[in-house]
């Protein structure tokens, strides 16, 4: 097992400035459930956003830095803003989508439109 | 390219180089080929006048699943995250969240008081607060001129 060593007057960089959080998107008979990583944000600096059909979700995430060339430093965690876009299929109610925040793991929920859910025909 | 939502990846198209980059960016691999961990959370460290602070990103994962342990001044910090289970009418389109056993070592060095470590949770990140030996404290110390 490799350790991350505490010496002081250390600084060490492994981020990039952009990034994309993980998502997993499962589908249900009734509509989309999409799952997004987004650790250490507020509720409030989270964007969900639809338009022409296009589901995006952004915000920015800042790290609180100490100029301090004596002290230890060790960054992993991306800084700066995050966007992620999700074509809705036209089948979609995109005024259905509900949003919940909770350990930092953001969670959409999209319903398929009524004519799209699998329904059984009776035969007359 | 927007991923489209309900189209399936199919063994096909497979990943796509930004699918590599950000899977390498996400979770930093694990060097530890003995044991059986999936993923490695991403961790910030930093350090100010009294403590060294240690944020690791662990989202989605409840309080009672993570373990932190201190034993002979390593600090490890393990754990699992649990995939929901896949009901009869759902189909997984894509996954690309990390799930399974997780685990990080930090050798702390003679920096901190091993036995006042605290920590908490908020918003998917565990926040480590590791106090400083009284030794490790710059100290300012005033000479008198006379």
């Amino acid at each position: 097992m490799t350790y991350v060593r505490l010496v002081p007057g250390t600084e060490t960089r492994r981020i990039q400035t952009t990034w994309n959080p993980g998502a997993d998107i499962v589908e249900s008979k009734d509509g989309f459930a999409l799952t997004l990583d987004v650790p250490g944000i507020a509720k409030e600096a989270i964007n969900v956003k639809v338009h022409e059909g296009i589901l995006t979700v952004s915000g920015t995430r800042k790290r609180s830095e100490i100029e301090d060339e004596k002290l230890f430093r060790y960054y992993e965690r991306p800084d700066g803003s995050f966007s992620r876009s999700f074509r809705l299929p036209d089948f979609i109610d995109s005024d259905s989508i509900k949003a919940s925040y909770e350990n930092g793991v953001l969670k959409l929920e999209v319903q398929k439109k009524e004519e799209a859910k699998p329904h059984t025909i009776t035969i007359k | 390219m927007l991923p489209d939502l309900w189209r399936k990846r199919s063994a096909l198209s497979g990943p796509t180089m930004n699918d590599f980059i950000d899977r390498f960016f996400y979770g930093w691999p694990s060097y530890d080929a003995t044991t059986d961990l999936s993923w490695t959370p991403r961790v910030d460290i930093n350090e100010n006048e009294k403590d060294v602070v240690i944020e690791a990103e662990l989202p989605g994962i409840e309080k009672k699943d993570i373990k932190v342990e201190v034993k002979d001044n390593v600090l490890t910090l393990s754990g699992e995250r649990k995939q929901e289970k896949k009901t009869e009418n759902s189909e997984n389109c894509c996954i690309e969240r990390n799930y399974g056993k997780f685990e990080r070592s930090f050798s702390l060095g003679d920096m901190v008081e091993t036995d006042k470590v605290s920590a908490a949770y908020k918003n998917g990140v565990l926040t480590l607060t590791l106090p400083k030996k009284e030794q490790a404290i710059p100290k300012e110390i005033t000479v008198e001129v006379k």
